[in-house]
């Protein structure tokens, strides 16, 4: 299991956890050696967050090459750099990364750079006022 | 679970204020979710599945004035009133019973759905059908 860039292969390696609902929440640390080919904007050592697009808790997620992402927001605080990029797919369903064509609003391409990147749930407060 | 402890009267007007959120995959790190102006908000309150014949939804939309408002300036506040009276949607086609729960959806225009949970939020009564 990996990702593509620039024609070289390289591994993503995936850690899981039981998720309260059922299942499990499976996120890839993704290890990025060369976005020549475009990952612009992430640095050195900071991670960028996917939110999953949660069809349905309790199934694995299993995230394959052959599918891209585009940045939904990118948020700046105290030095750490937050991009949430979608769609990266469903709960439940084959997807993929594939780092090419990540793009961050003007940000600048490194190469080199280390990645971590979470698959994120979604969680919700309610107040209600009768 | 923990038990619902807002009140509401089926037929009768109602508002609720959601904070949606990302968390990782341990349930931390909570971001306000973000919601662009493209994006269409619905609430998915409980329907009258018990009814006959049964209510097969009962869904406010940010795509009709008045129902459900996202605040732009509030990342992840959306706020929605539930109308009084029988029509659909509306306060008047709830389920009746305790510990009911809400859905909140955002669909982007790409097709993508983001799907918010809230178990156990409200109890919903009908004093003039009890």
């Amino acid at each position: 299991m990996g990702f593509a860039v620039g024609g070289q292969a390289y591994p993503i390696n995936y850690v899981a956890e039981p998720e309260a609902t059922g299942g499990a929440r499976i996120w890839p640390q993704m290890e990025v050696f060369d976005v020549s080919a475009g990952f612009p904007g992430v640095s050195l050592g900071k991670t960028a967050l996917i939110p999953v697009k949660n069809g349905s808790y309790g199934a694995s997620f299993v995230p394959v090459t052959g599918h891209s992402y585009h940045v939904a927001t990118d948020v700046f605080t105290d030095n750490t750099y937050t991009a949430l990029l979608g769609p990266p797919g469903r709960m439940g369903t084959t997807e993929s990364v594939q780092c090419g064509l990540i793009t961050v609003p003007g940000a600048t391409v490194i190469v080199g750079a280390q990645i971590d990147i979470e698959i994120q749930g979604f969680e919700m407060d309610i107040e209600i006022e009768c | 679970m923990a038990k619902a402890t807002n009140n509401v009267i089926r037929g009768q007007t109602f508002k609720g204020l959601c904070h949606l959120k990302t968390v990782n995959a341990a349930g931390q790190n909570a971001q306000p979710y973000v919601v662009v102006p493209s994006d269409v908000v619905t609430v998915h309150l409980p329907p009258d599945s018990k009814a006959v014949p049964p209510v097969a939804n009962n869904i406010l939309s940010s795509a009709i004035s008045g129902q459900v408002t996202p605040n732009f300036g509030i990342p992840g506040d959306v706020a929605f009133v539930c109308p009084a009276g029988a029509g659909n949607p509306g306060s008047g086609q709830m389920l009746v019973g305790t510990n009911l729960g809400i859905d909140v959806r955002v669909l982007h225009l790409d097709g993508t759905v983001d799907i918010f949970e809230a178990a156990s939020v409200i109890n919903v009564a009908d004093p003039l059908n009890p």
